[in-house]
């Protein structure tokens, strides 16, 4: 498969900080329509290469290449949806005008947006709270408001770092069909998580990092279910902490 | 609330630099005063109270001179009007051309345009009225302060004519400075000059004032000469009322 | 363009939503109501009709309370950003860092004028519940108050991406401050020096926002009349280029920091 075709195209890409290396020559490819889970203990260098293939962070050194072009370039993002880990947004705002100030961002017209915001709060269940400040949000509902605020320029690529922490059982339940229903549509979406049963139910691949080196890249049926091989062991073989 | 307690912490800086401005721009000539018992403004302040009491004479001074600050405004068109003499030595020390300096400095030119009036006016008449709220501010703020007592007099008095004011303003200033020669001078002016005929009034004050000047003079000061020219005048006064009364 | 257009109009709403929630310029005309109504109600050694003061109190307290509001609006454009994390998503959308500076930067000016033209309303009220009268040149000294606030949002935003909060906000206002009193006297100051020192004045001299250029209270309190038009342009370029290499310098930090 060439890099042109690959929603996601990562070749031997490394980034240094201070002499650390943050990333070490990973390559890493995603291919339209695919869910791929990110995973890795913390400090694995999951976010920095979120961040890199979100433009945000050059490499040292490598290719990082997302929809057939450069992240930084803006054009490109604007086809990229993006959940940070842990964000508290803006405090005055409420549910309703953080996603306009977010289309606003995108350069969607207003009547989009307007249209938009209200099927995405009914779909991550905020509908009840939009005209609420965002200081008075739960953390689980910060969360869902981030959801909301990614999905809202309808975006190819979905990269979403830590998505279900601060859900709920029921809200994990919903995001997941969220997600299926994404997929169904044909998304891409990349996430990093803790969550490996999450990840084993939603994945077509995983990676797994360990300090910066991508350790293990596979498809998920070929190692889930059979209860020998299932994801969690996987993980604990791979990081070497298998008993 | 979060809010306010910003914005009281903003106002307190913004006093505080007032303050310094103020302080900075004055040379301190004598010790502060420090009166047990003056109350609120005694306990904030203290020692400042002086200093921030010549920081509203220096107010007072520029609202004279028509909102110039004579310590650094510099006149844009250099146009003098109704002006008196006695500054003449300050304008010969404040309004530099540019050729005094050398090279053109731009932030002087723009300083000098915006800052300044084309046209230097004292304030006259009723208009004077206007300096009264910073000399209150000062007397306030050192209720010791006896030039700007004795200016404020001369304002009501002289400027204003208004000799109801002015007696106000001694009688005020004698409550804080009981037998102060300089306000009991002021006062005697104003009851001689108001053409009523309140001789035995005035020549009570300028009595007053000539003994508590001698008083004054016996326990030693540091402004011995002007209480000597106090004394002087006060007895220049009553001289000239035993004349008339003479000639009456 | 029109991407541009949009962006900058969610920023400048985003803003306004966070300065006119925050409260402070309903707290700051509290506090000025507060000191202003005794002030008026006063009688100096009872004499009445004095007005000037009351105007000039008026006016200090607008230019101190528009101070406050602009070194506020441009500490807490980039900062907050980057402690709750909302750069990243910010930034993960179709906008550069350049394009995000300058939208924020106008909206933060945007909203800073428009609590300025709110203190103004009040100011012109009082003065005409008093009986008082205008001055020709007073649109002409908003004006210049209003550059003097987008200088104040690009003093305290490039400090804001410098150092602390609390460094900036102080620096800042020591700056903008020492300058609008005693800017002017700095040659002076510096004649009495030794040589090393007068150079450090001068130099401060020389680049220091002269934020007393801005200020026509004088003019205003005393009736002085307008401003000649050459210097008040002048006085106006002088805001946009200072503003401009400040943007500029801005930029150029907001660029290398480390995401």
């Amino acid at each position: 498969m060439s890099e042109c075709s690959d929603i996601v195209y990562l070749e031997r890409v490394t980034r240094v900080f201070a002499r650390a290396k943050a990333v070490d020559d990973l390559s890493l490819k995603l291919k339209a329509g695919e869910v791929m889970g990110f995973l890795g203990t913390n400090g694995a260098g999951k976010t920095t290469t979120i961040k890199m293939m979100l433009g945000l962070l050059a490499p040292t050194s490598g290719t990082v290449k997302v929809l057939g072009g450069d992240p930084s370039d803006p054009c490109i993002r604007s086809h990229i949806g993006y959940m940070p880990e842990v964000a508290t947004y803006y405090p005055y705002l409420n549910a309703r005008e953080l996603l306009a100030f977010y289309g606003g961002i995108c350069g969607l017209d207003a009547k989009t947006v307007r249209s938009r915001t209200d099927s995405l709060l009914e779909s991550v269940g905020l509908a009840y709270a939009a005209k609420r400040p965002l200081k008075t949000y739960s953390k689980g509902m910060l969360q869902r408001a981030g959801i909301a605020q990614a999905l809202l320029n309808d975006p190819d690529l979905l990269v979403l770092d830590e998505p279900f922490t601060g859900l709920d059982p029921l809200a994990r339940i919903h995001f997941r069909e969220l997600l299926r229903n994404l997929k169904e549509r044909g998304k891409t979406i990349f996430f990093s998580s803790h969550e490996l049963g999450e990840t084993e139910l939603l994945c077509d691949r995983v990676a797994i990092m360990k300090k910066g080196h991508c350790v293990y890249q596979g498809p998920v049926k070929d190692i889930a279910g059979d209860g020998a091989t299932n994801l969690e062991r996987l993980f604990l073989k791979t990081l070497g902490e298998a008993k | 609330m979060n809010a306010v307690g910003r914005v009281s912490g903003g106002i307190c800086g913004v006093a505080l630099v007032w303050c310094l401005v103020g302080f900075c721009d004055r040379d301190v000539e004598r010790m502060p005063q420090v009166v047990k018992g003056e109350g609120a403004l005694a306990v904030a302040f203290g020692d400042a109270r002086e200093t921030i009491s010549q920081v509203f004479v220096h107010k007072a001074d520029s609202y004279f001179h028509g909102g110039i600050d004579m310590e650094c405004d510099h006149l844009a068109g250099h146009v003098h009007a109704d002006h008196d003499d006695d500054h003449e030595d300050c304008h010969d020390g404040h309004y530099h051309d540019e050729a005094e300096h050398g090279s053109f400095d731009p932030w002087r030119w723009i300083n000098s345009h915006v800052r300044a009036p084309d046209v230097h006016r004292h304030l006259g008449g009723s208009e004077t009225i206007e300096l009264m709220p910073w000399f209150w501010a000062s007397v306030k703020a050192d209720p010791h302060n006896i030039e700007a007592w004795t200016t404020t007099w001369y304002i009501a008095n002289n400027m204003m004519k208004d000799r109801a004011l002015a007696l106000r303003v001694v009688a005020e200033g004698l409550e804080k400075n009981p037998d102060d020669p300089e306000l009991l001078l002021c006062r005697g002016r104003t009851i001689y000059d108001n053409g009523r005929g309140e001789f035995a009034a005035a020549r009570e004050a300028f009595l007053a004032a000539v003994e508590a000047a001698s008083r004054m003079l016996q326990r030693g000061g540091s402004a011995e000469e002007r209480i000597v020219q106090v004394r002087k005048f006060a007895q220049a006064y009553l001289d000239e009322m035993a004349k008339r009364e003479a000639r009456q | 363009m029109k991407l541009f257009a949009r962006q900058t109009i969610a920023l400048v709403k985003l803003s306004f939503i966070e300065l006119w929630r925050r409260n402070d310029v309903f707290a700051l005309v509290l506090l000025g109501l507060a000191l202003m109504v005794p002030l008026s109600m006063a009688t100096p050694f009872g004499a009445e009709g004095a007005s000037r003061y009351l105007d000039e109190m008026a006016l200090l307290l607008v230019w101190g309370f528009s101070l406050f509001i602009a070194l506020g609006a441009g500490q807490r454009l980039f900062p907050p950003e980057f402690e709750s994390r909302t750069i990243y998503p910010l930034l993960a959308k179709p906008i550069s860092r350049g394009r995000l500076l300058i939208g924020k930067y106008i909206g933060a000016v945007a909203a800073s004028w428009s609590a300025l033209a709110f203190f103004y309303v009040i100011f012109v009220a009082s003065v005409l519940l008093r009986g008082g009268t205008f001055a020709a040149e007073l649109p002409q000294a908003i004006v210049l108050h209003f550059a003097f606030v987008a200088l104040a949002v690009a003093v305290s935003l490039l400090g804001s991406l410098i150092v602390t909060a609390s460094a900036n906000l102080s620096l800042s206002a020591l700056v903008l401050v020492g300058m609008f009193f005693f800017g002017r006297r700095l040659p002076e100051y510096a004649e009495g020096l030794n040589p090393a020192l007068a150079w450090v004045v001068k130099a401060v001299y020389a680049i220091a926002p002269h934020s007393e250029f801005f200020d026509m209270r004088q003019r205003l309190v005393h009736g002085w009349g307008a401003v000649d038009g050459v210097v008040f342009f002048v006085v106006l370029a002088y805001a946009v280029v200072y503003v401009s290499i400040l943007l500029s310098l801005a930029s150029f930090v907001l660029g290398r920091k480390r995401l």
